[in-house]
């Protein structure tokens, strides 16, 4: 049942949280939290609305700090105050709004801010060679790099967001998705849900979800928040729909769990 | 991978569609009035062509710019005339010399166009609105200056600049085909010009990305003056004289121009040689009228319905998408 031991005893976390708290103002927002995330595993986290993963998300990527509590990266304790701290680290947020450029090309969109250029000249064939390996990592096929992101499907549209968050500038490590299939129909949910796969064979992804299908369907673990404090790690293998529903909705809560 | 290749061609063989498309109308307006009228193609009415759309293209390549930029600027008519009346009379005066009175010039209408980006960007004002404001200012500025007259009295080596011609061809013509053509390299290529694409198209998706908008913004419309600037020193040199009444009414034509060659309102859109062949339309219309003596008030009633038209179908086609 407890399978963050199970883990330890193969190897060690890429990211620990421990005794991660943060106030706003009267609200507690993360109380307590302790976390371990694993490399290549995809760890689902999950939550009704309010129960702190955004706040979560937001100091591990540098939009927050923690209020007290650390957090270590590959072993060692790490300050991220900044996004900038969590790009250098290797740890990669996906936003739930892609923040694409719907008008303007696939290779502009992947570089936007981040160009390759010699004098201040765009170098647009090496871009556009990166643009393509970028998108074969993730296995997508897009026609035409000159093509608007518009005119792309919805899992095409993630792929370039996910390419730019991800594999543009420094390398990944930590894949944070932040409720990649809100808003999405079915087959495009499928697409992500696809994407989400394929990076959870190369890195440790956390993505955070609604849906407790999906959560089943990709991840191997999952973290249940309730206001603020994890209150069950779970193995997807071994947890089941009620029982996470009750967490998440503080009806039961795992006790003794030594996260 | 030649899969990607061909397609990729396909794709941008149509994006150029527009530049085609107009190349196209361009050439069948060219047959209908030299068909109309014999003195079409003659050498002289061709050169009056290309001098009469001069001004009209610096100054549709700096609005061209700020529409990318998701701006417009209603002000460069009044940059030419206050930059050409404040160029003039240092000269009339004899206050400083040829040159240094064109560098006085050309910086004012950059920094016309700055202090436009400036309260655009600072205070997120509407560009209609600002730019309406500096409209009427610099028009005013340049009444105070002159109190309507003209300022005349200038010297030989500054007319040069306007009137001297390379085989043949007038020397503002040459100019303004080399600023096309390095401005269509510079926005292509050069990562500074090239992000007005990126703020236009979202201004707050680019400042997350670590674009600086500010900047961008501030320095688009500067320039955008400044060609405005470039276009008031040929139009002073040429007519020999200063005048308040200048460049009226060139921002509708300039923004006509932009809009036919693929500009939107909506920002990040616009192509240099579009907004090229848009003058060019426009100026052979204009020249046709004239050649089949057509009332110059007819000339105005046909620009603003062409200009209807081109903006209502860029307005149709940005929504369609």
């Amino acid at each position: 049942m407890n399978s963050s031991e199970n883990h330890d005893q193969k190897r060690k976390p890429i990211l620990s949280i421990r005794g991660g708290s943060k106030r706003f103002g009267g609200i507690q927002a993360l109380d307590d939290i302790n976390l371990d995330i694993y490399g290549n595993e995809i760890l689902a986290l999950l939550g009704d609305n309010g129960a702190g993963k955004s706040t979560l998300i937001k100091a591990l990527s540098g939009s927050h700090t923690l209020d007290e509590g650390e957090i270590l990266f590959e072993g060692n304790k790490v300050n991220i105050s900044k996004p900038e701290d969590a790009h250098s680290l290797g740890i990669k947020t996906v936003y739930q709004d892609l923040a694409l450029f719907g008008i303007l090309d696939v290779t502009t969109n992947l570089f936007a801010g981040s160009e390759y250029t010699r004098w201040g000249f765009l170098q647009k064939k090496k871009m556009d060679k990166e643009a393509q390996t970028v998108l074969s990592h993730l296995k997508t096929t897009i026609k035409s790099l000159n093509q608007e992101v518009r005119s792309l499907s919805g899992g095409q549209q993630h792929s370039v967001a996910i390419g730019r968050g991800v594999f543009i500038g420094h390398e990944p490590k930590l894949i944070i998705m932040d409720e990649p299939t809100a808003g999405l129909g079915v087959k495009q949910s499928r697409e992500v849900l696809r994407l989400l796969k394929e990076l959870g064979q190369k890195f440790a992804v956390i993505f955070i979800t609604h849906n407790l299908e999906y959560a089943f369907e990709v991840a191997q673990r999952t973290v249940v928040l309730c206001s603020g404090r994890v209150v069950g790690v779970l193995d997807m293998a071994e947890a089941n729909h009620n029982q996470i529903v009750s967490l998440m909705m503080g009806v039961e809560q795992m006790v003794g769990e030594k996260v | 991978m030649t899969d990607t290749k061909r397609s990729s061609q396909l794709v941008s063989t149509a994006l150029q569609a527009r530049e085609i498309q107009l190349l196209l109308l361009t050439s069948v307006v060219v047959l209908i009035i030299s068909n109309l009228t014999p003195n079409f193609l003659t050498e002289s009415n061709l050169k009056s062509v290309a001098m009469g759309m001069t001004y009209d293209l610096i100054v549709a390549l700096g609005m061209t710019y700020v529409l990318i930029l998701g701006g417009l600027d209603l002000s460069v008519g009044s940059n030419i005339a206050l930059t050409g009346i404040i160029t003039t009379l240092l000269m009339q005066k004899g206050v400083v010399s040829v040159p240094v009175a064109i560098g006085i010039g050309l910086s004012v209408s950059f920094i016309i166009g700055a202090i436009n980006g400036a309260v655009i960007a600072r205070f997120r004002i509407n560009p209609f609105i600002v730019t309406l404001g500096m409209m009427s200012l610099a028009r005013g500025g340049a009444m105070v200056l002159t109190s309507g007259y003209f300022v005349t009295g200038l010297p030989e080596s500054f007319l040069i600049i306007g009137r001297g011609e390379i085989m043949g061809i007038p020397f503002p013509v040459i100019v303004a085909l080399l600023i096309v053509i390095v401005f269509d390299f510079l926005l292509k290529n050069w990562v500074y010009l090239n992000r007005a694409f990126a703020v236009g198209a979202d201004p707050d998706n680019a400042a997350l990305l670590g674009i600086n908008v500010n900047k961008t913004v501030v320095f688009g419309f500067a320039l955008c003056g400044l060609f405005a600037g470039i276009t008031a020193i040929f139009m002073c040199s040429r007519l020999a004289m200063g005048y308040a009444q200048f460049g009226l009414e060139i921002e509708l034509r300039a923004l006509g121009a932009a809009v036919i060659g693929g500009a939107t309102f909506s920002g990040g859109r616009g192509s240099i040689w579009g907004t090229f062949l848009g003058v060019l339309l426009l100026a052979i219309i204009n020249n046709g009228f004239i050649l089949m003596d057509a009332s110059i008030y007819w000339q105005k009633v046909v620009n603003g319905t062409i200009l209807i038209i081109a903006i209502a179908t860029a307005v149709r086609h940005s929504r369609i998408k």
